[in-house]
């Protein structure tokens, strides 16, 4: 084993737990809306879309190998530092992810890693390493522009159906859009592991062309595709149960006949986008169309301080994956220039470990997992009691202030089902 | 900045795929459900009930319907397996390359 090697293993490593970590953070995206609902049972929810999403990520083969090269100019380095860029680019990527994970917020992957790659590429190779022009049209403006045409197209969806079902008798509607939320849902799950499995696709095959284990023109060999499929998949049957609560309940209360409004936005626009030559991201539209149903709907009401909240995480999250990734790449460098390229690469893995457990740690004091996603957002004192039973114990005032977010739940009875990537 | 005016001039067919699918497919289906709906009337406490079923003509409408959304979603899958079907069986469809 060289230290070339290991180097290598642990970035494809290090990219598998981005892609588990991208699983988790988008379940919600495809899920949050039937689990809301009640069309699917929670487990059941993130167990058909982590199939899904496995399906999907082997049925798209559209060439992945531009990820990277759209926003890191690649003539500026050699294989060695392009190596440490992918790598602290990644470690920004999945630290942003998990503490937005931890505040149940929304925000999107693809942002986390092209951010993460934008500021080890500052940091590397000074502020001409980064393509700006790619960034723009890549990443800005997309940004900018999904949430807006998801929200119209969903809204548009809302007044519609609720026109056309007025007369309709309310268990015939709610099995119908039930199914119908169903459906859309998986189309959405289906999206998703062709967009986002493909990136990670995407970075490990540049990390194999920066260490020479590779031609840029060979195919993405196999093995690549099939870990990364079987990483977004496990990390979307952890489900991101705290994302999730927060996307099915936190902004809209939603009804059946609205996620299917919702999802069918979503799956409609994830869909078609990259063929009209705007790739959009999963998480801005997914949030975009559940914003559009509740104003699509008479008396739904859309909780605009958790939408800010979770703009702010949008409008924040390049730059702080930046941040990290910079960081990162700055102590990966000059421990491995003090030392040896492996033990630089070493500290940074043990920084994002240490940083997972962290976190990790920190979630389990207040774990939302599937028995407890779908409770009410700020619900009464007196509705507490018969849902968990144990917080009727808990003096009024000290409920009222803690449940804001969410449940303030003893951790004990959770499933031992979110383990920390990396750790 | 040409790039940049020809992608946002790429918005407009994006938002009007995405009526078309994204909104017109559920109302489809909204439409279905309207079809086989039967008469219905609404309780005092405002719930919505039916009270006599849809006539045949009505029901079989509905159920065309429901096939047509079923095979654009099929269709929707197709389109996104384009590339890894014609890979598979060196059929090209679909505009796969």
């Amino acid at each position: 084993m060289t230290p070339e090697l290991i180097i290598l293993g642990i970035v494809v490593i290090t990219a598998l737990v981005f892609d588990f970590t991208n699983g988790f953070h988008d379940t919600g995206n495809a899920m949050a809306t039937s689990i809301a609902t009640g069309a699917l049972k929670p487990k059941v929810a993130v167990g058909l879309s982590a199939v899904l999403n496995l399906v999907g990520a082997f049925l798209s083969i559209e060439v992945a190998k531009t990820v990277g090269r759209e926003v890191v100019n690649l003539e500026m380095t050699d294989g060695h530092g392009l190596m440490l860029i992918v790598f602290t680019g990644l470690v920004g990527g999945i630290v942003w992810n998990l503490l937005t994970w931890l505040l149940g917020l929304p925000s999107s992957s693809s942002h986390a890693l092209f951010g993460g790659l934008i500021g080890a590429t500052i940091a590397g190779l000074g502020v001409s390493g980064v393509l700006w022009t790619g960034v723009v049209a890549k990443v800005i403006v997309p940004a900018l522009v999904a949430p807006v045409i998801a929200a119209l197209v969903s809204t548009v969806g809302t007044v519609l159906i609720y026109r056309m079902t007025a007369r309709v008798g309310d268990r015939q509607k709610t099995r119908g859009f039930r199914w119908g939320q169903v459906g859309t849902a998986s189309l959405v799950s289906l999206a998703h592991g062709t967009n986002d499995a493909q990136k990670t696709m995407g970075v490990i095959f540049l990390a194999l062309v920066a260490a020479s284990a590779i031609e840029p023109t060979a195919d993405i060999p196999f093995w690549v595709k099939f870990t990364c499929a079987v990483a977004i998949a496990l990390g979307t049957y952890l489900g991101g149960w705290r994302i999730i609560r927060t996307l099915g309940k936190g902004l809209v209360e939603i009804d059946s006949p609205q996620g299917m409004a919702a999802e069918g936005a979503s799956a409609a626009i994830i869909l078609t986008s990259s063929h009209f030559g705007m790739a959009l991201s999963t998480t801005h539209v997914a949030t975009g169309s559940i914003l559009g149903t509740g104003l699509g709907r008479k008396g739904a009401e859309v909780r605009w301080s958790v939408a800010g909240r979770m703009v702010l995480a949008w409008l924040i999250t390049i730059p702080a994956a930046a941040v990290v990734g910079a960081a990162c790449w700055l102590i990966g460098h000059f421990v491995g220039a003090a030392t040896t390229e492996l033990t630089g690469v070493g500290v940074v893995f043990a920084i994002l470990v240490a940083l997972s457990t962290l976190m990790y740690v920190r979630s389990r004091r207040e774990p939302v997992h599937a028995g407890n996603v779908n409770e009410e957002w700020e619900p009464e004192v007196e509705d507490l009691a018969p849902i968990t039973g144990v917080i009727s114990q808990v003096p009024a005032g000290v409920v009222a202030g803690e449940a804001s977010t969410h449940l303030d739940l003893p951790g004990d009875d959770a499933p031992d089902h979110r383990r920390t990537p990396g750790a | 900045m040409y790039e940049l005016l020809s992608l946002i001039s790429n918005i407009i067919p994006v938002t009007l795929a995405g009526l078309v699918l994204g909104a017109g497919m559920p109302a489809l289906f909204a439409l279905a459900l309207r079809l086989s709906a039967g008469r219905t009337e609404r309780r005092a406490d405002g719930t919505v009930v039916q009270v006599r079923r849809a006539p045949v003509a009505a029901r079989t409408a509905s159920g065309v319907i429901y096939a047509i959304i079923v095979l654009v979603i099929l269709a929707g899958v197709l389109w996104i397996a384009r590339e890894y079907l014609h890979e598979l069986t060196g059929f090209a469809f679909l505009g796969s390359r």
